[in-house]
């Protein structure tokens, strides 16, 4: 169906255009959600679709992992690259989970459509999904990407219309869960499919030139906002540097360093003086480094603005050399890719902080806290999950408490997975998820309340976890106090563990044991002894700070029910207010 | 005599049926929001039907929602199972707005401090793995008596697959804290998994009970004495009616029921027209919704959102699958920084307005364009009863719009119906395309005051050929709720693979809920209860729903099932999977009291010659044109049967206005609707 044109200027023929791009979007990113196979896609949301222009820059795209924000494009333009758009056919569906080009782990499969028009190809849609097993060892340490499962290269897994066989059993054969990766393969194809079909129709009502040059201002508008969010920063040189644990191999703390730089409209995140790639599995590829940096800097310029695309991130230039942790070379191993990227965003808040105080926040949890189990359940069926998401606390801004129990800065609408949904899924029995109280950093403004899960599992059950952030703290700004960081413990044959680490390789337990994670709090903002009595004696009756705290720290001498001896409390905030802590 | 009364947020919308007669009068007085029973009797003397000869009042009320938008509800407290405290301040941990660092999830209607815990617990399965303790349950109670909760909530895990903790819970929370103490259950309310949506249903719940309880009492005492024999039902968010008694306690039911009373209302006119399959499209003030009906029914969504996605509270009760968009006439028009033109979902809201109402609103809005455009008589408006001022359109636009981005003021105005008629034929395509429905098959139902100013152009933008304009658009709702059924849905969580299922049990949970449907909705000639069942494929979360035609007495019924979920699967989502294990996630039966459709009769008006109902012409500008000429405009209330206008023209009518453009035709029918032909390119 073909209209003649549309008399309307182009920015309002801009506006229908930019709102139809985001509902294909939308609508593609639902119909994957609701059909999917996995709780990390269908609650973790650990996927991503869009659209992309023949260049495979970003139209727009539907999230799923924010963390994704650069994988998917790069993940196309590498097949264009591959093929050239001469090599792709109208039938044909592009696959590979090169880890090295998408720049996480080998979990992550992108598949591809050309979108064509008048005889070409003029766009793609894309999906990328996180399948729950690709092959390689079960919850062990890993050290390079060949003991991580089946790598799949650029391939056409469906050539001019036809399904390859051969291409499927391949990955049937590799695969543990094979009825559930082809469960996750149909629901991303149909999703990419609904994209093509939409933005065919999109094209043939206002027509490839109008639609095409409603793209290059749709990007040239995010661009014009970003600069101008830019513009309001001082010029400058800002740089931070964060310490993770260490990479499960070795006791070593992984150095993140980052130095930013203002200069008018634009901002340079320079990412070379971060840690090597390392020999565990906490590495990733350029496109995560290169996506963490865009995370940091779409919340600092343009939160709100819809779609995401090319243009958002012009005003940005990221400097990342090969090699580093963020950048990892074949055959570094990156399971766990997305842990160091968290922390590579909130060290560039940091960096950050004294020139954005309105945007930026004291540091949060940082780690989705994932703990794995597998084994062979009552009913003989092999099972295989995480534990859960918990999430934990946010850090605290310059107007507004941290939020508690929420997902961590790279993981947007990731859900939780219910606790009934979870027990009638997998053989555990959930002892408590609860706030961990005391657990938000002290300050003006409290950073957010991290949580307890205690889960018990109900038969023989292979264990692991990869939990970071367990010794460096959230920390807080302005005067704010730290948070607790992550924790976790955890029963074998009935004996309490208190590892040093969050790391624990593949470990058996016993029926009763028990995983008990505990995720950090949000850092707090502005000197605890700022923050209103009042507040303080209000979270004190409500359990999130105990009476102890609120003298030890805040300065408040409260009791249980939230009665204030003020002549105390006068006397308390009197003191140093740098010898409290 | 029946009557309606639908309370809205400005106005209360009367609709009130004579059997003997088969006339319908409509009625619209101002609600007062302070005196909410005082509105429903000022409604009921403001038309003809005298109190005594009524046998049956269907009442529609903001009651339960304006209480949950407005945090005005009860001192709330909640009991959970121990180590669950805080499921309900946790949530779901998701910040759908990924990338915004102020970003608020859900704020709870209960602080953390009345929320107490009780030793139990259940298996998911139902077995008891800690029976509840008495004594422990009695020490909350008293607790939660001194700590002056005026309603409770008992929250317990997996209390779907057996409610017997939490009733007696509940008992002993009757037992300590008196009959004035508002007590529910999650189990009453909803039988499905997932704790933290079925804790904030009841939260909510408890949260507006005493507020519910208290006006429905207070309303059926005020009208027995004024002398009202008949009976008073509510209507709910699913679409039916319930009585008092039920409606008391589960109160949450009533939520949306403005929008569900619209719903009903396009079934009734789909049905007196023969049509099959039609789309509800109401625009108000500051949203628009939109709702499929095929073969006389509006499928249900079994999740809602009090507030938004992104920070609301979810409720978990059967809610029509209405989606609702924040594009209305008061929707603002703005430039961001980079001059990029958008529409909603800011509003003006009611105070200031939009600027053509005089109440000091100065930006810009959607009905501002259509003064601009020519589409609202200045001083017709209301019948009258509100002077526009176009002036202040003309300069909100100009000012704000027009001159920034170097366009004329009508290119403007046309610009922002263009970009909000765009987001709403988005909204319908979410309910048909997404869902593997073509719209093109669909007519589109207007109702809402400004949903006869858009429908046409997003019927062309649909590319939908046929557009129904009922009776009375603006008391759409109260139609709806006139010829509402009794109905009561019930759901039952139960996780069995096809594989491992035992037929006779599944019968028996469906008979089970069979019953209490015939028990809750009345047990005559015109009850029926209808069976669907939630399936997935094994390793999927989410489920759809799918009719169960029959008894499940046999393998080769659950085969014919599984092939009835392998084809919805596949309009749904566009893909299948025959070859994988199916799983049952919850049964579902809707029980539906049929009444007798309503005997309506016609217009008794014939077809007047055009003179009699074009009352002028003025300038306009319809369609896509950027140029105002002059157009018929026609009254509405002159049209009889068989008159018929052809675009360009507009057909007025108090509180709004049917814009035609070029290529569409408008005739009247005998119940007074008017069908307009829409030609698609």
């Amino acid at each position: 169906m073909t209209t003649p044109a549309i008399p309307h200027s182009a920015v309002i023929t801009d506006e229908i255009i930019r709102g139809s791009l985001v509902a294909i979007t939308d609508e593609m990113k639902t119909n994957l959600m609701r059909t999917a196979y996995n709780p990390i896609i269908y609650e973790a949301l650990d996927y991503t679709v869009g659209l992309f222009d023949a260049n495979g820059d970003t139209v727009s795209i539907g999230l799923g992992l924010p963390m994704f924000i650069k994988g998917l494009s790069e993940t196309v333009k590498a097949k264009i690259a591959h093929w050239g758009l001469d090599g792709i056919r109208p039938g044909d569906v592009l696959l590979t989970n090169d880890a090295y080009v998408t720049g996480s782990h080998l979990n992550h499969i992108v598949l591809t459509v050309p979108v064509f028009h008048g005889g070409r190809v003029v766009a793609f849609a894309s999906s990328m999904a996180h399948w729950i097993d690709i092959g390689g060892v079960l919850g062990g340490r890993t050290t390079d990407i060949y003991s991580e499962g089946l790598q799949i290269p650029f391939c056409k897994v469906v050539k001019d219309g036809v399904e390859d066989q051969e291409i499927l059993g391949f990955i049937e054969m590799n695969v543990r869960r094979p009825e559930l990766a082809f469960g996750d393969y149909r629901a991303q194809i149909a999703a990419i499919r609904t994209g093509q079909r939409r933005l065919s129709a999109l094209l043939d009502r206002y027509g490839l030139d109008t639609v095409a040059s409603s793209i290059e201002r749709m990007y040239a508008h995010s661009e014009a906002l970003a600069r101008a969010a830019v513009a309001q920063v001082p010029d400058g040189t800002y740089s931070a540097e964060t310490l993770m644990d260490d990479d499960g191999i070795t006791d070593a703390p992984i150095p993140i360093k980052v130095t930013v730089t203002v200069e008018g409209d634009r901002m340079i995140v320079d990412l070379s003086e971060i840690s090597p790639q390392v020999a565990g599995y906490f590495n990733s590829g350029a496109a995560a480094g290169r996506s963490a940096s865009q995370v940091a800097f779409k919340c600092l310029t343009t939160p709100l603005q819809m779609p995401i695309n090319e243009g958002a991130f012009r005003a940005l230039e990221v400097v990342l050399p090969p090699g580093r942790v963020v950048s990892a070379e074949r055959p570094a191993a990156m399971q766990w890719w997305m842990t160091i990227p968290v922390t590579v965003v909130e060290t560039i808040f940091k960096a950050l902080a004294t020139a954005m105080p309105e945007q930026v926040h004291a540091a949060h949890h940082a780690d989705l806290n994932i703990a794995h189990l597998s084994g062979i359940d009552p009913q003989g069926r092999f099972f295989q999950d995480l534990v859960n998401i918990p999430g934990g606390g946010w850090g605290a801004g310059r107007h507004a408490d941290g939020m508690a129990a929420t997902v961590c800065i790279n993981d947007g609408d990731t859900h939780n997975t219910p606790v009934e949904a979870n027990e009638a899924r997998l053989p555990i029995l959930v002892e408590t998820y609860r706030l961990r109280n005391d657990s938000g950093g002290a300050g003006r403004h409290r950073g957010g309340l991290g949580v307890e899960m205690t889960t018990r599992v109900l038969c023989t059950s292979r264990f692991s976890a990869g939990i970071e952030r367990t010794r460096s703290a959230p920390w807080g700004l302005d005067g704010g106090r730290a948070a607790l960081p992550n924790e976790v413990r955890y029963s074998v044959d009935g004996e309490d563990v208190v590892p040093s680490t969050g790391k624990i390789d593949a470990t058996m337990l016993a029926p009763g044991d028990y995983i008990s994670i505990r995720s950090g709090g949000g850092g707090g903002y502005g000197h605890p002894f700022d923050r209103l009595v009042e507040a303080v004696a209000r979270d004190v009756v409500e359990g999130y700070v105990s009476t102890a705290v609120a003298f030890d720290v805040y300065g408040v001498a409260v009791d249980a029910r939230g009665v204030v001896d003020h002549e105390q409390t006068r006397r308390l905030r009197a003191q140093n207010r740098e010898v409290t802590a | 005599m029946y009557v309606a009364v639908d309370i809205g947020g400005t106005f209360t919308d009367i609709a009130v049926h004579d059997p003997d007669s088969g006339r319908v009068s409509f009625h619209k007085v101002l609600s007062h929001r302070a005196d909410l029973v005082g509105a429903v009797l000022q409604g009921l003397d403001s038309c003809d039907a005298a109190t005594d000869s009524i046998d049956l009042l269907v009442h529609g009320s903001t009651v339960a929602i304006n209480a949950l938008l407005e945090r005005d509800g009860a001192t709330t407290a909640l009991v959970t199972t121990a180590g669950f405290r805080d499921v309900y301040e946790v949530g779901r941990i998701n910040r759908p707005e990924s990338f915004n660092l102020a970003f608020r999830k859900h704020r709870p209607l209960v602080p953390r401090s009345r929320i107490l815990e009780v030793t139990e617990r259940l298996r998911h399965d139902g077995t008891v793995h800690t029976p509840l303790d008495e004594a422990e349950a009695r020490e909350a109670a008293r607790r939660l008596r001194d700590l002056g909760a005026e309603a409770v909530g008992v929250v317990f895990l997996h209390s779907y697959a057996d409610p017997t903790h939490e009733q007696r819970m509940a008992e002993i929370l009757r037992d300590e804290c008196g009959p004035e103490v508002f007590v529910t259950t999650s189990s009453e309310l909803s039988r499905e998994y997932r704790e933290f949506e079925r804790t904030s249903t009841t939260a909510a719940n408890a949260y507006v009970g005493p507020r519910v309880s208290g006006y429905l009492t207070d309303l059926q005492r005020r009208l027995d004495q004024r002398g009202f024999r008949g009976e008073l039902m509510l209507m709910q968010s699913n679409g039916g009616l319930y009585d008092v008694e039920t409606a008391s306690r589960q109160c949450i039911q009533m939520v949306e029921s403005g929008p569900a009373g619209g719903v009903r209302g396009t079934i009734e006119v789909s049905r007196q027209l023969g049509l099959d399959r039609t789309i509800y499209f109401d625009m108000g003030g500051t949203t628009a919704k939109t709702c499929v009906v095929r073969d006389g029914q509006a499928d249900l969504s079994s999740q809602y959102f009090v507030g938004t996605y992104a920070e609301g509270l979810p409720v978990r009760v059967p809610v029509l699958d209405i989606t609702e968009i924040g594009t209305g006439g008061g929707s603002l028009a703005w430039l961001d920084e980079a001059n990029g033109l958008h529409v909603g979902p800011r509003s003006a809201g009611a105070d200031p307005g939009p600027a053509c109402y005089g109440g000091g609103g100065t930006l810009p809005t959607v009905t501002d364009a259509h003064v601009v455009l020519g589409h609202l008589s200045p001083t017709r408006f209301l019948d009258g009863r509100m002077a526009l001022d176009v002036d202040a359109a003309h300069r909100a636009i100009r000012e704000h719009i027009a001159a920034p981005l170097g366009l004329d003021v009508p290119t403007a105005a046309q610009g922002i119906l263009a970009i909000a008629n765009a987001a709403m034929a988005n909204a319908v395509r979410a309910v048909t395309t997404e869902r593997g429905l073509d719209p093109r098959d669909f007519t589109l139902v207007a109702a809402g005051g400004a949903g006869p100013m858009h429908v046409v152009d997003v019927a062309v933008e649909l590319g939908i050929g046929r557009v129904l304009v009922p009776h009375a658009p603006g008391t759409f709702s109260a139609l709806g709720m006139l010829t509402a059924d009794l109905r009561r849905d019930y759901v039952r969580t139960h996780f069995v693979r096809f594989d491992d299922a035992d037929l006779e049990a599944l019968e028996g949970l469906f008979r089970e809920l069979e019953k209490t449907g015939r028990a809750d909705v009345g047990d005559g000639a015109g009850t029926a209860c209808i069976r669907s069942a939630d399936l997935r494929y094994v390793g999927q979360e989410h489920s759809v729903t799918v009719p169960v035609a029959g008894p499940l007495d046999s393998p080769q019924a659950l085969a014919a099932l599984k092939a009835t979920f392998d084809e919805v699967h596949a309009q749904r989502f566009g893909h299948q999977a025959p070859d994988e294990p199916v799983e049952l996630v919850s049964l579902r039966v809707s029980a539906i009291g049929h009444r007798a459709p309503l005997r309506i009769t016609s217009l008794a008006k014939g077809p007047g010659p055009l003179d009699q109902f074009v009352i002028e012409r003025r300038p306009a500008a319809l369609g896509t044109d950027t140029e105002l000429r002059d157009v018929e405009v026609a009254d509405r209330a002159l049209m009889g049967p068989g008159a018929a206008v052809k675009g360009p023209a507009l057909v007025e009518e108090a509180g709004s206005c049917l814009c035609l453009p070029e290529g569409a035709l408008a005739i009247c029918d005998d119940a007074g609707n008017l069908l307009v032909e829409v030609e698609v390119l």
